[in-house]
């Protein structure tokens, strides 16, 4: 059996050294090539949290319970250069009297809600998904209340914050 | 000077060997469809670029750009809307030479290669249609963007890293739009064009599969166990004929139709720019793209209603693997759509059910699902 044979049979040959390195070597270069561009693609997971902001809303001290009140507000959503995106908020007083902050955005699939004030509920157009006054889903696919926003009130003027109360507030 | 590139390259040679290709004799007007998707693909490469000269991928100045391209850039109109009007015609061609390759069996045995290449040239031009509509910032194409990265946070275990992936960051924005840009206009593109050079490779290598009617060995049933037979197991047919001049004038007709019909209807109706995307407002009401229109509301029809974002996925991935594993499940050599009901009757029914619920969505009466004009809610306090 000459080596040409053995050649064509690999099942019958074994590894050799050169092999192994070559496909290392190979491998590793490979690795080498992809870790720039699993970086810029996993950027926006190792990159740390954006700072929080306080922007300001609106004034808040004349809000009854139970009636939302919408802002328009600029916040944060990328990184430290990415321009802010203006959200709407609507901010809501429970019958505690305590204020919350909830973000317009259907927690179904993104969309913005509507506030009907003949059915007192946010409605999400996308999927038909139902929030109550305080955000809480009553009806449609959305999987969770709507999200709270960390924020303040400065003398009757509301701030509100890009960072989500912890779980989303409830 | 052919001798000298001929001898240097080999490029003549290969030339003449595609342009001797042996098509199958009879049939041959089905065959337009997959050159035709190649000319439309043409279409959206050389659009695209021109696009590029003026389009900025900014959240800033996207919109405008789109704007300058429409009003001021000389034929920019043009340019971009055949660009809109040729990207519907990739996918409703493309969609018509699936259905061709698949009503004739032509996935099977030896060219399950060509069909796998080509289940992927399907998911990535569908994913080019879905990223395209995003990048002019419009409301239409920005509240696609949401809903479409929102998808991604039901995967299980990764979602909430899947969508960072996606959107760059907390929310679609600037970051957003730089990844679709890289992926519409770079990373898709050559991957699309790879795809088609080796589906296209190997159409060459195993030759095209045409009408039953051209297979005399098969509407004859398999040869009896032991015996050779050539022509059977490579699906040959009967009668070839080269693929210059009968079937390249087929080929070019269809294409210069095909460019006529785009010409046409750019003209008449340019591509749509909407309002700049504004995520406060409340002006526009968020809907899907009449492509991804059937299968959304084909989730919607499903008994698990509540649970349609998590089925997306499952649906998508089930396609995915049917479509992948389409020739390894179906091994049976016949190819007559008479004689292969089950497949036939698969394939009618799931277009019947594409244009249905295509139908019906387009149709739907706003009342009927509660959609409040806009403007009737809370707007913003000054």
């Amino acid at each position: 059996v000459d080596n040409a044979q053995a050649e064509r049979q690999p099942s019958s040959r074994r590894i050799s050294r050169r092999e192994v390195l070559t496909a290392a070597l190979g491998g590793a270069t490979g690795l080498l090539v992809g870790i720039p561009l699993i970086g810029a693609l996993i950027a926006p997971l190792l990159r740390p949290t954006v700072e929080r902001v306080l922007v300001e809303a609106g004034r808040v001290d004349d809000l009854p319970p139970l009636e939302p009140r919408a802002f328009r507000v600029p916040l944060p959503v990328g990184g430290p250069d990415d321009p802010p995106v203006d959200r709407q908020v609507f901010a809501v007083r429970g019958v505690d009297g305590n204020l919350v902050v909830l973000l317009n955005e259907c927690t179904h699939l993104g969309c913005r809600v509507e506030w009907l004030p003949a059915r007192r509920l946010y409605y999400c157009p996308c999927h038909r998904g139902y929030f109550n006054v305080m955000g809480y889903d009553v009806n449609g696919p959305p999987p969770r209340p709507m999200y709270r926003l960390v924020h303040q009130v400065q003398n009757g003027v509301l701030f509100v914050s890009n960072e989500r109360e912890p779980d989303g507030g409830v | 000077m052919a001798d000298w590139v001929q001898s240097r390259t080999g490029v003549i040679g290969l030339i003449n060997k595609f342009l001797q290709e042996p098509v199958p004799a009879r049939g041959r007007w089905f065959y337009v469809f997959g050159s035709s998707t190649l000319t439309a693909f043409a279409v959206q490469v050389a659009t695209g670029i021109a696009m590029l000269f003026f389009y900025r991928p900014t959240v800033g100045e996207a919109y405008s750009s789109v704007l300058y391209i429409m009003n001021d850039v000389p034929l920019g109109w043009l340019i971009r809307s055949l660009h809109y009007w040729s990207a519907t015609a990739m996918v409703l061609l493309l969609l018509l030479h699936l259905s061709r390759v698949f009503f004739s069996a032509a996935y099977k045995y030896p060219r399950e290669a060509i069909w796998i290449l080509g289940v992927l040239l399907f998911f990535t031009t569908s994913l080019q249609f879905a990223t395209g509509n995003f990048l002019p910032f419009h409301e239409f194409g920005y509240w696609t963007g949401v809903v479409g990265t929102y998808m991604f946070k039901y995967v299980p275990f990764v979602g909430d890293g899947l969508y960072a992936v996606a959107t760059g960051g907390d929310y679609v924005g600037q970051a957003t739009l730089a990844r679709f840009f890289l992926v519409h206009v770079l990373v898709l593109p050559g991957l699309i064009a790879l795809l088609i050079a080796a589906h296209l490779f190997l159409v060459v290598k195993h030759g095209i599969l045409g009408w039953w009617v051209n297979y005399r060995a098969f509407r004859q049933g398999p040869p009896p166990p032991g015996t050779e037979n050539e022509r059977f197991e490579h699906g040959s047919a009967d009668e070839d004929v080269p693929f210059w001049p009968r079937q390249a004038i087929r080929d070019a007709t269809a294409s210069f139709l095909l460019l006529v019909s785009l010409f046409g209807l750019a003209i008449l109706f340019r591509a749509p720019v909407f309002n700049e995307a504004d995520p406060a407002s409340l002006d526009f009401i968020p809907r899907a793209q009449w492509y991804f229109m059937p299968y959304q509301r084909f989730l919607d029809f499903m008994p698990g209603f509540y649970l349609t974002a998590a089925a997306t996925w499952v649906f998508v991935i089930l396609l995915f693997i049917g479509m992948l594993s389409l020739p390894f499940l179906d091994k049976d050599v016949e190819r007559n759509p008479f004689r292969r009901p089950a497949m036939t009757v698969l394939g009618l029914t799931l277009i019947a059910m594409f244009l249905m619920l295509l139908v019906i969505e387009v149709m739907q009466d706003p009342a009927i699902y509660d959609i409040i004009p806009p403007g009737t809610g809370l707007t913003e306090t000054p």
